[in-house]
């Protein structure tokens, strides 16, 4: 009997390695996130965006695992074709990386309609939108009242440091702190689930513990990770696990 | 081409993180399949991929019985049975090294299979029945990672005695230790004609009538074999140690040829049917060997971390020297071998490039060499495939010189 993988744990998949797909299809039932964005470098984008299509068409059947797609952002030239080329496969969810405004998300909205009546796709998408900056904790509200299709918000850490250190904030590692209370509070009061960002030192499993502990005190429901060894930890603390 | 089917381990099976690199590598040995991968998550399902065109009832009887041996009731049924013939083990339970940290987490830029690369540019020529000749750039590769692996982990070892042995172990070397019990299908016999005058007028009679080939059926001209070519170098050791009583303990460094007989997995530099091995072998009391396990380990992880190789230290299987039935008791740890593995990117495994095998008072009682105060004597080696080296260091950065990491010296690029 299939089991559908809980809204917990979301494993991230560099979208141009084949391989690293597969094997996390391998993994209990999970959310994989098949990247196409960070996780896939410049020269690479092309190549991932078929393997990613290919890998969707591929496990299609498979009732076990949720395939989310991360698209790059609005800001970037790729978005609009990872957007036509994947929505066809209909992927499970798809995350939207860097959303500073209410406009950012009814840009991509607006195109993923657009592909979806070209095709004629029966098709209904829905979002896990990435907030990643100071603008975008800023507009959260607005953003949220953009689109109906909202299914999470998710907290992209690095993103965020790195633009508290560009705007010459004094303490950006506290700047990432309230910007996760913030965005925490703000789900829990609206009864919306809440990703938080990866940890890197997937090795410091003490470390990623404590860290789950405190993102959980702030309101967030799940995490996503980038190694098989965080996934017990992340079902341990903001869930029951599926053992 | 390929066809993946998954499966659930029989009860009470899991496999650990340690367990799981010594399940696919039995797996593989046992089962005809291409690939096997195993949940790292729960340890409880497989996904097996074989070629479409292989039978899928072949494939599920394969894997059947490889589990049904697998599981533990299989193994307490055969060591109850196996008891009544033979002694147990006397296993000790030592520390584990610290696996957690043996890692070199380094960057590997190289995701393709440089397979092709390696023969299209003259690397390495393939010669007629799995033989390989290895140009310049692999003759210096493999030079370079010898003797900074002498350099790096032999400095820290500090005094050791070298040496240097042919590649032929006496057969009767071998059966004291009951080797050929313990992997016969690895084993490759170095024989010669009969001495006798008229045996060897009919072979080349023999031969002669078969236009210069070999005779089919061998077998009446030759002797019994009296040497086996050596699967690993430090065998030598404890055979000039024989009867020997030494003052401390001691540490040998030696390099020589390792001959396993793979049949027709044999692969490029990944698997050979002989290699080159660079070894250090520990003789002395328990604490002693134990410590060099940790410390050399250690080291090569260091070493490994130094040139650029990412890997990781893991629990292994298959103990070289242990025969399936002893005749006596030994005090063996309960691991007896760790290995080092090193990263394969483009098919997202890895390969063993080493190991430390604790041997216990294996090779002391059944050599009975020993220290001169000392009731307990052990041994312990750490050997290192210098092709598998050379591989996974290309599988990580291609052959591109101008990608390798900074510290390969410029002589070797």
């Amino acid at each position: 009997m299939s089991v559908a993988a809980e809204p917990l744990v979301y494993f991230y998949v560099p979208g141009y390695k084949p391989n690293y797909i597969e094997y996390a299809m391998t993994f209990y039932p999970m959310n994989i996130i098949l990247c196409l964005e960070d996780g896939t470098p410049e020269e690479k984008k092309l190549e991932a965006r078929y393997v990613v299509k290919n890998a969707l068409q591929e496990f299609s059947s498979d009732s076990e695992h949720t395939l989310i797609v991360r698209v790059n952002s609005v800001h970037t030239p790729h978005w609009e074709q990872d957007l036509e080329e994947l929505v066809p496969e209909r992927p499970a969810r798809i995350r939207l990386p860097m959303v500073r405004t209410a406009e950012d998300l009814r840009q991509v909205e607006r195109k993923v309609q657009d592909v979806i009546h070209q095709r004629s796709l029966n098709y209904s998408p829905s979002y896990e939108v990435m907030i990643e900056c100071c603008e975008a904790i800023f507009n959260l509200g607005e953003i949220h009242q953009a689109s109906q299709n909202i299914y999470a918000f998710t907290f992209g850490g690095t993103d965020y440091f790195d633009d508290c250190v560009a705007k010459g904030l004094v303490d950006p590692a506290l700047e990432v702190r309230k910007a996760k209370q913030k965005l925490g509070e703000y789900c829990r009061s609206v009864g919306l689930q809440c990703f938080d960002t990866t940890y890197m030192a997937y090795r410091d499993l003490e470390g990623f513990r404590e860290d789950c502990l405190l993102s959980r005190e702030y309101g967030f429901t799940g995490r996503s990770v980038i190694h098989p060894d965080q996934v017990a930890v992340v079902q341990d603390i903001y869930g029951i696990s599926i053992a | 081409m390929f066809t993946t089917y998954r499966l659930e381990l029989p009860e009470p099976v899991t496999l650990n993180k340690l367990q799981i690199p010594v399940f696919t590598h039995m797996f593989l040995q046992n089962v005809s399949a291409h690939k096997v991968q195993v949940d790292p998550i729960q340890g409880k399902r497989i996904s097996v991929t074989y070629l479409s065109s292989y039978p899928r009832e072949q494939i599920e009887r394969e894997v059947a019985i490889f589990l049904e041996r697998f599981t533990p009731e299989h193994d307490e049924a055969s060591a109850s049975s196996a008891e009544i013939l033979e002694p147990e083990l006397n296993m000790v339970e030592l520390d584990e090294p610290p696996l957690e940290k043996l890692c070199s987490c380094c960057t590997p830029g190289n995701q393709r299979n440089i397979s092709d690369d390696l023969l299209e540019q003259r690397w390495l020529t393939l010669l007629k029945n799995q033989e390989l000749a290895y140009h310049r750039p692999i003759i210096t590769l493999l030079e370079y990672f010898d003797q900074s692996y002498v350099d790096y982990v032999g400095r820290r070892i500090g005094d050791c005695q070298q040496r240097q042995y042919s590649v032929l172990l006496p057969a009767s070397f071998a059966e004291k230790m009951n080797y050929f019990h313990s992997a016969p299908m690895h084993l490759l016999l170095a024989t010669h004609l009969s001495h006798d005058h008229e045996t060897m007028k009919s072979f080349a009679a023999d031969v002669s009538a078969n236009n210069g080939k070999l005779p089919q059926d061998c077998g009446p001209y030759l002797e019994t074999p009296p040497y086996i070519l050596q699967s690993a170098p430090c065998y030598k050791v404890y055979m000039e140690m024989e009867d020997q009583v030494f003052e401390d303990n001691t540490a040998f460094v030696l390099k020589g040829q390792s001959f396993r007989n793979e049949g027709k997995r044999v692969y490029l530099l990944e698997r050979l049917l002989n290699f080159t091995m660079r070894e250090f072998v520990f003789l002395g009391t328990p604490e002693y060997v134990t410590r060099m396990r940790d410390l050399t380990l250690g080291w090569t992880i260091e070493w490994m971390e130094a040139a650029g190789l990412k890997g990781e230290c893991a629990l292994a299987n298959d103990p070289f020297f242990l025969p399936g039935k002893v005749k006596q008791n030994f005090k063996v740890p309960k691991h007896v071998k760790y290995e080092v593995r090193a990263d394969i990117p483009y098919k997202n495994d890895t390969i063993s490039i080493a190991s430390y095998d604790t041997h216990g008072d294996f090779f002391a009682k059944t050599f009975n060499f020993r220290l001169r105060d000392n009731a307990e004597t052990w041994s312990g080696c750490i050997g290192l495939g210098l092709e598998r080296v050379v591989w996974s260091f290309l599988q990580q950065y291609g052959l591109q010189s101008e990608h390798w990491p900074a510290a390969i010296p410029e002589s070797v690029k």
